[in-house]
């Protein structure tokens, strides 16, 4: 039993987030004018002006300001930063920054000036050399006129960081199964007509919603692990999982990511009207056993109203379960007589939806294609109906190369994706973990590595992806590294 | 024991917060009144919120007590944190009852899992929010989807937080890690590589179209960053899809989506179908969604006229146009239209009325006559008005209503539309023994005019009520009604008429002029000019017949009036020169 929080937690309405989110992006406007300006230019001032109003207001507060950069995020005193695609640039922006100067804590205390916080920033803009460049920052700061700023190195804060990660993915695994099992228990009910527990699966919903919030890379690795259970389950938390990431990028807020987790949990619920054994059927499925397979939107929608168990008419949840497989030009199922715009709640989950079935292995897909493949067809084939924004914005989610891709290195490694590069110029080079040296055996504590990362012998990337496969062609079960 | 999961909430501020509560003896010695008074406050609050509205000073009273008792206590102590019993809150051995059993503010947060609370500074500004979840947790019942925990995940407290048994977790088992499985394992890269040339990689069938993508060797293309990036006007975009779904009207969409499937030839799923839009009207209705009760009706008004729906269906289509019209559904509509829930002035709600079927009108007619709200009223008057015309006899049979103002609003419509047969309810209703509407059904006979309505107006010439005697007066005055020259002439020589009011007098001397023929000049020249045995007939009774004689166009009852033209009656004389300049007129 336990009462501390797992991982930092976060609060969209809170004071800080508004003033953390500004402090990055005024941080981000200076550093573009630094770069184009000399200090005392009045623009650069300005900006610098606009940092030091915004620490100000902060000191006030809290009496000091520590920002953190961790993993994909940033902190401001504990509380994650939420960024959404408008403030994506700034935040890659200021983490490169810091991260280029091996910095993981910053802290702004009372007194501090903009005379101060200009040479500083400046400072954060220059390329660094040598084989340390905390320390070389550290040097430099402190024959700079800047003064009530502290920093710390990152790899200081990487112990802390693992164990707070460790924790966090022991919550998001827990999360994870609890939501599969809620949707087994749901859809189960649902066949049988019996009364639904509502309060379960707003529970298992708010849950993936909070750590969505708190840690969404955790969360997107979760959903790799769908071997561990049916098909239909693991999809149905795997598609909520993805449209609550693709919502918060959007900048939906906590109510709306709980309504658009819930119609993703039941988007496929009409399956449970369709005969079983079509279902599950190996292999292709005929006309007939198509046309059947085709009913389950509108028995999805139908299954919502009968829902015993609901007190309310979840009708957004209703749409989704209808329109997912619509197509943005309207040539999927249903077919419509009265004019209609699928929702962008269904777009999104249709988007998470064609992922998680491409690069699932199911009854009738034996075979299920890579991620990233799966993503280059959304993005590129018409046919397929997705909307391109969103796939575009989704591929700002995961990458690539998604989490559970299993690639092969130039170097003749074998490697699992685990995470978006969080640089958005470097989306093609993800975090991995090496999972086999170059003579094919196994690591058991596979090390993780960044693509991104340049081997200054030769100014190219140390390792870069050659292809993609599939893991079972390889006997490697993508789950296991997740776990 | 279950896992215990702390909700969602802001960490505390950056100045230290201890990650338990102090243990230091003194100070949970000095901070132990502030928290007993903290909880004491809390529960009057939480009482007072159940009893008065917000705006009230009584509430405010109490409001501004917990303020203080809070603030008190972050002089003590950093943050409290107490542990929730069945019946009361525990802190550092103490315990705080707020309530007694089940109506106790523990219990409130112990059956539904929470078991510790941490209220930290700035607990204040959200006091208001959090006693709001705490009325609203307190009205829910066992069986509602929502729980408090939902109600605290929803409301986002930033300083208080809790921690809920977590019920999820129960007989969960986790799988392990794979671990040392993973020591050794050799991965072939060559038999890999032979699996895949070997697999025929068939397109998956859910992905039904287009071509499989030819190879999974990466491409120039997925370095190409610009293609993942979001440009300025994608964003601009994105938002604007993102603005758009939060104003979207979703009910209209799965409205729609019930009827396109509707329209379908699949017997089981429009009966399905029609049954989920029986329930679904009565919800719209209950939440105050007039636009998507109305859009329903309307679809299926249209599906009925292109007569898409076989017999049955089209009988139980039609029986949710009565099912609207029943007291328990539309009753709930004027109430909210009535208590403001619903704007009067919304479009659809004519669109909505129209569809009403004549087992309304009772309701109708009544919240016409009762309703505080003139827009409302005019509403509903026109949507009555064409319910009427297309419902006559519905109309007329409201007449025997036993509601004073179903009859009196059926009345005034059908004053309004005129209609004839409701001539023999309107008559019987001349013999209610209430005054009020007996008055209603004497103006309703004025206003259709006919001769049976006439008729019915001259046999209430005698009625015991003055406002009746003298709108039957006026009516038959009005439509000039010859054959009620008798009934009148009798009253108005009778003895009655001497103790009428100068009003009654009027409205039945001015009626009587208006069907008199020359024959009854004679009568009222002896009313103004004629001498009885004790002296002249009254100045009021003089000046009336005066008045009539003004209006009888004959050259017999001018000269009764010339002779009265000196009448040392002020009242007489006056009487006497306006219908001489009436006469005058008209000749």
């Amino acid at each position: 039993m336990s009462t501390s929080p797992a991982a930092p937690l976060i609060q969209s309405e809170s004071v800080l987030q508004p003033l953390g989110r500004a402090l990055v992006i005024a941080c981000y406007a200076s550093f573009q004018s630094l770069r184009i300006y000399p200090i005392e230019n009045a623009t650069v001032q300005k900006a610098i002006e606009e940092v030091h109003r915004i620490v100000r207001r902060l000191i006030e507060r809290e009496g000091v300001v520590d920002l953190r950069a961790a993993g994909d995020f940033l902190f401001i005193n504990e509380a994650r930063l939420r960024l959404d695609l408008s403030d994506y640039a700034a935040f890659s922006y200021v983490q490169a920054a810091l991260r280029r100067h091996e910095i993981g804590q910053v802290l702004f205390a009372p007194g501090i000036e903009p005379a101060h916080l200009a040479p500083f920033l400046a400072m954060l803009l220059q390329e660094t050399y040598g084989d340390e460049p905390f320390e070389r920052f550290l040097e430099r700061l402190a024959a700079s006129p800047a003064r009530f700023i502290e920093v710390h190195a990152a790899r200081a804060l990487e112990e802390e960081e693992r164990d707070e990660d460790a924790q966090a993915r022991e919550v998001a695994k827990r999360t994870y199964f609890q939501s599969v099992h809620v949707a087994k228990e749901v859809l189960t009910d649902a066949r049988l007509g019996r009364a639904i527990n509502m309060r379960r699966v707003k529970r298992a919903v708010q849950s993936i919603v909070d750590q969505v919030l708190n840690n969404e890379t955790t969360m997107i690795e979760m959903t790799a692990l769908r071997d561990y259970d049916e098909y239909t389950f693991t999809h149905s938390v795997n598609v909520c999982i993805f449209s609550v990431v693709l919502g918060q990028k959007l900048g939906l807020g906590k109510p709306q990511l709980y309504e658009l987790g819930l119609g993703a949990l039941f988007h496929d619920i009409g399956k449970q009207r369709i005969d079983a054994a079509i279902v599950n059927k190996p292999g292709a499925l005929d006309d007939y056993e198509w046309a059947q397979m085709q009913r389950h939107p509108v028995e999805g929608l139908l299954m919502l109203f009968s829902m015993r168990g609901l007190t309310e008419v979840p009708f957004r949840a209703m749409l989704t379960a209808y329109e997912h497989h619509m197509k943005r030009d309207l040539t999927g199922y249903p077919r419509n007589v009265r004019p209609r715009q699928p929702t962008l709640f269904s777009r999104i989950v249709a988007t998470a939806d064609g992922f998680d079935a491409a690069t699932s292995k199911r009854s009738y897909q034996q075979q299920p294609w890579t991620p990233d493949e799966v993503l280059r067809e959304m993005r590129e084939n018409p046919k397929r109906g997705c909307d391109p924004i969103l796939v575009k914005a989704f591929i700002n989610v995961t990458g690539v190369f998604p989490i559970g891709t299993l690639a092969i290195l130039d170097t003749y490694e074998m490697a699992v994706v685990t995470g978006r590069n969080p640089d958005p110029r470097r989306i093609h080079q993800p975090l991995v973990r090496i999972i086999s040296d170059a003579n094919g055996v196994g690591l058991a504590d596979p090390p993780a590595a960044d693509l991104a990362e340049i081997d200054p012998g030769t100014g190219h990337p140390r390792r870069s992806i050659v292809k993609t496969v599939d893991p079972d062609h390889y006997g490697v079960r993508i789950s296991d590294y997740f776990i | 024991m279950a896992d215990m999961v702390p909700g969602p909430a802001e960490p505390a501020p950056a100045r230290p917060v201890p990650a338990a509560d102090p243990v230091d003896e003194s100070l949970v010695e000095r901070a132990g009144t502030e928290v007993a008074e903290f909880f004491l406050a809390l529960e009057k609050a939480v009482r007072a919120r159940r009893l008065y509205q917000p705006n009230n000073p009584v509430y405010q009273g109490f409001l501004a007590a917990l303020h203080q008792a809070a603030g008190r206590v972050w002089d003590q102590l950093p943050a409290l944190s107490v542990s929730v019993a069945e019946h009361s809150f525990s802190w550092h051995a103490r315990t705080f009852a707020t309530g007694e059993h089940r109506d106790s503010l523990a219990f409130l947060f112990y059956r539904d899992g929470i078991r510790y609370l941490t209220f930290l500074p700035g607990f204040e500004q959200e006091i208001e929010a959090f006693l709001g979840v705490l009325h609203r947790a307190r009205l829910l019942d066992q069986s509602a989807d929502d729980d408090m925990v939902t109600l605290l995940w929803q409301a986002e407290f930033v300083n208080f937080q809790y921690t809920y048994v977590d019920a999820l977790a129960e007989g969960l088992v986790l799988p392990e890690a794979a671990g040392e499985q993973l020591v050794d394992r050799h991965i072939d890269l060559a038999a890999g590589e032979r699996a895949e040339q070997a697999a025929a990689a068939p397109a998956p069938y859910a992905v039904e179209s287009g071509q499989p993508p030819v190879s999974q060797i990466v491409t120039r293309e997925d370095f190409a960053e610009t293609l993942y990036f979001l440009d300025g006007a994608e964003l601009d975009q994105l938002n604007d899809m993102v603005r758009q779904e939060l104003a979207r009207d979703f009910r209209r969409d799965v409205l729609n989506a019930l009827f396109d499937r509707l329209e379908e030839p699949n017997t089981d799923r429009r009966t399905e179908i029609l049954g989920i839009l029986r329930q679904l009207l009565p919800t719209f209705l209950g939440s105050g969604e007039l636009a998507a009760a109305t859009h329903q009706l309307q679809e299926l008004s249209e599906i009925q006229r292109r007569d898409v729906l076989e017999q049955r269906e089209r009988e139980e289509a039609a029986a949710m146009f009565r099912e609207l019209s029943e007291p328990a559904v539309l009753s709930q509509l004027l109430l909210a239209l009535e208590n403001g829930s619903i704007d009067p002035a919304r479009p659809e709600l004519g669109i909505f009325l129209s569809h009403l079927g004549p087992e309304a009108m009772p309701l109708l007619l009544k919240a016409i006559e009762t309703s505080t709200v003139p827009a409302l009223q005019e509403r509903l008057r026109q949507a009555m008005r064409a319910l009427a015309e297309a419902n006559r006899p519905q109309l007329v049979s409201m007449l025997r209503a036993e509601s004073v103002e179903v009859v009196r609003g059926a009345a005034r419509i059908v004053a309004q539309l005129t209609v004839p047969e409701a001539v023999p309810s309107l008559t019987e209703l001349l013999r209610h023994p209430g005054v009020e509407l007996r008055r209603v059904a004497v103006e309703t006979l004025a206003a259709i005019r006919n001769a049976p309505a006439l008729d019915a107006l001259r046999a209430a010439l005698d009625d015991g009520d003055r406002e009746v005697r003298i709108a039957a007066a006026r009516g038959l005055g009005t439509a000039r009604y010859v054959p009620a020259r008798g009934a009148l002439e009798e009253m108005v020589k009778g003895r009655a008429m001497r103790e009428f009011d100068l009003t009654e007098k009027i409205a039945f001397f001015e009626a009587f002029g208006a069907v008199a023929a020359p024959e009854s000049v004679p009568l009222l020249d002896r009313l103004l000019n004629g001498r009885r045995l004790f002296g002249r007939e009254s100045a009021e009774l003089r000046a009336c017949a005066a008045m009539a004689l003004g209006r009888m166009a004959a050259p017999a009852a001018r000269t009764a009036l010339q002779k009265a033209a000196e009448d040392p009656e002020p009242l007489v004389r006056n009487a006497v020169v306006k219908a001489l300049r009436q006469d005058g007129g008209r000749s």
